[in-house]
């Protein structure tokens, strides 16, 4: 598959002027991200994350190793083009309202004056701001402001586009219109870098994920892989007591309710059980897989500490 | 093009900040006060008007072009603007010249209207006869006692020397803000400007033999490396037209042209700095 990004060894470093050491910011990051996806970039506080973006963006530039976005390196004139950026709580010239702030970054595009009307007046209308588009941003509340940074993001209709916690501060249905939006932009083909907190937004939109800790890469996959739990749950009636205690022997979870059994046990182990239930003429009430949250994986993941 | 858009863009932010907004109301205000300076002889009145008015317009100018030029590039940092501007299709040296340039305007605008006023105030009172004919409501003899003074064109040399100094201010601010903090910028772009003003003095030292000559050294790099401020002192010439003096005009276009080249070397420095400098 063709990678929008790819990043090798990236390494991020300050010379922190009290200690005076070095304190590293990204650790050797190898990723890829592949076109047409949405990519969830999670990570704790002081992870790493937005570092790691500016370094895409070319706003600050990397200790050692190397990134490519959409093949050019970062910060070339020409991938700029192709790329869009919403930073975490976005600030724009508040002097502008919602059209001119538009108007603007749309003329650094060069796209041209009638093109720009229409193509702002369709973003304002597509965040819901038609009615405020002539209200300076210093009147505006922090769910606008989201708004106009969305609708400032898609301007130039990007290939790519980092969104840093896009949807932090907005009430719930604004929040669910940009997740919305998030999904739309991978239907029309383009690639999603998504750096959020809101754990339960990347569950629902994005493709793979990856987990940054203290710098470094923890985990990285497919969503649907990582949430797919190890264990299964088994419910049985008329199980023999000997069979329920040989089952017990291999479950990590095994208890009766009014005379059935719930048995949770390894996915290797699943068809020797229920084997076992049927010939001793025990009735199988239902095979349930085991699922896990993003919330259950981060918080293991980073808990824990373990590359995987 | 985008230097350009930026520029637009910096000059439509500027104009509506309320501290350079009071800036401009002080500095017509202080034009306006030198029309009551009646108590004075008729012809001191005069020259102590050219000269209040330009040292008011300079005065003034001063604090709108050091507080506008420390603050163009830091303020879109701090305030993370730049984020969203940068990631565009924007050079870095394109950023800083649209700063840059729309300081430049912004400035340009400000004198224009701070030497506006003190041309009106000029006018009103080399017109006395005329006004008190507008004052006794007889119009008549209004346009017949106008008097066109042959010093404004001086005295609009004079302000275009002014902003001169001033835009080389903002150059040497632009400059130092590409790696200085705000408040070191406000000091070091100050004490710049103090010492560029001061540029015969320490010419003078540096070739003193009564002078160290470590503080020789020192004295004439000051003087070689800060730009002369003072080359734009014209006031002179300017409030005594009487004196005769050497080709003015000739020594302006230099002094321009000095300007404009110290400018661009200022501006080439700080967009090296910028092209590496982290945001």
């Amino acid at each position: 598959m063709e990678n929008a990004i790819e990043i090798r060894d990236l390494t991020k470093s300050f010379h922190s002027v009290l200690t005076g050491e070095d304190v590293i910011a990204v650790d050797h990051l190898t990723l890829d991200i592949h076109r047409g996806e949405i990519f969830g970039f999670l990570g704790p506080n002081g992870a790493g994350k937005t570092t790691t973006i500016k370094m895409l963006l070319g706003l600050i530039f990397p200790t050692s190793g190397t990134a490519s976005i959409l093949g050019y390196p970062p910060g070339d004139i020409e991938v700029k083009r192709k790329i869009s950026y919403l930073p975490e709580s976005p600030y724009f010239y508040e002097h502008l309202s919602g059209y001119e702030v538009l108007d603007f970054y749309a003329t650094l595009f060069g796209i041209p004056a009638a093109e720009r009307k229409k193509k702002v007046d369709e973003l304002l209308d597509l965040v819901g701001l038609s009615d405020n588009k002539h209200k300076r941003l210093r009147h505006y509340s922090k769910g606008m402001l989201q708004r106009i940074g969305l609708a400032q993001a898609l301007i130039n209709d990007p290939d790519l586009l980092f969104l840093d916690e896009p949807t932090s501060g907005l009430d719930p249905i604004a929040h669910l219109d940009i997740r919305d939006m998030i999904l739309r932009l991978r239907d029309e083909g383009r690639t999603v870098f998504l750096s959020s907190h809101q754990l339960s937004d990347v569950e629902m939109v994005c493709d793979r994920v990856s987990i940054l800790d203290r710098g470094k890469l923890m985990r990285v996959g497919s969503l649907k892989e990582m949430l797919a739990g190890k264990s299964v749950e088994i419910r049985a009636e008329r199980v023999r007591d000997d069979i329920f205690e040989k089952v017990k022997a291999h479950s990590s979870d095994a208890f009766t309710v009014d005379g059935a059994i719930r048995v949770r046990v390894e996915q290797s182990f699943v068809n020797e059980t229920v084997q076992m239930i049927m010939q001793t003429g025990g009735e199988i009430t239902a095979v349930i897989p085991g699922k896990r949250t993003l919330e259950d994986i981060f918080i293991e993941t980073v808990r824990e500490g373990t590359v995987s | 093009m985008t230097a350009w858009v930026i520029a637009r863009n910096t000059f439509g932010e500027a104009i509506r900040k309320k501290i350079l907004n009071v800036f401009l109301i002080l500095a017509l205000g202080s034009v306006l006060i030198s029309l009551t300076f009646t108590f004075l002889e008729f012809r001191q009145q005069v020259v102590i008007l050219k000269s209040f008015g330009l040292g008011m317009v300079q005065f003034w100018g001063l604090f709108i072009a050091i507080i506008m030029g420390i603050s163009l590039i830091p303020a879109d940092i701090e305030q993370r603007t730049i984020y969203t501007i940068l990631s565009k299709p924007v050079k870095r040296y394109e950023y800083v010249l649209g700063r840059f340039l729309g300081g430049a305007i912004t400035l340009a605008v400000n004198v224009a209207l701070m030497g506006a006023a003190f041309l009106l105030v000029f006018l009103l009172k080399v017109n006395t006869r005329a006004l008190e004919s507008l004052a006794s409501l007889d119009f008549g003899p209004f346009w017949t006692s106008w008097v066109w003074s042959g010093e404004v064109p001086g005295l609009i040399g004079g302000i275009a020397m002014v902003y001169m100094k001033l835009l080389l201010l903002l150059a040497v601010a632009v400059c130092f803000s590409t790696f200085a903090t705000v408040t070191v910028n406000f000091f070091l772009s100050s004490a710049v400007f103090i010492a560029g003003s001061i540029s015969s003095v320490t010419e003078a030292m540096s070739k003193s033999p009564n002078t160290p000559i470590v503080l020789r050294w020192l004295y004439a790099a000051v003087h070689y490396v800060v730009p002369n401020f003072g080359n734009y002192d014209v006031q002179n010439p300017i409030i005594h037209p009487e004196v005769p003096a050497a080709d003015l005009s000739l020594y302006m276009w230099k002094a321009v042209f000095y300007g404009l080249a110290y400018t661009i070397i200022l501006l080439v420095v700080g967009v090296l700095v910028f092209e590496r400098k982290e945001v």
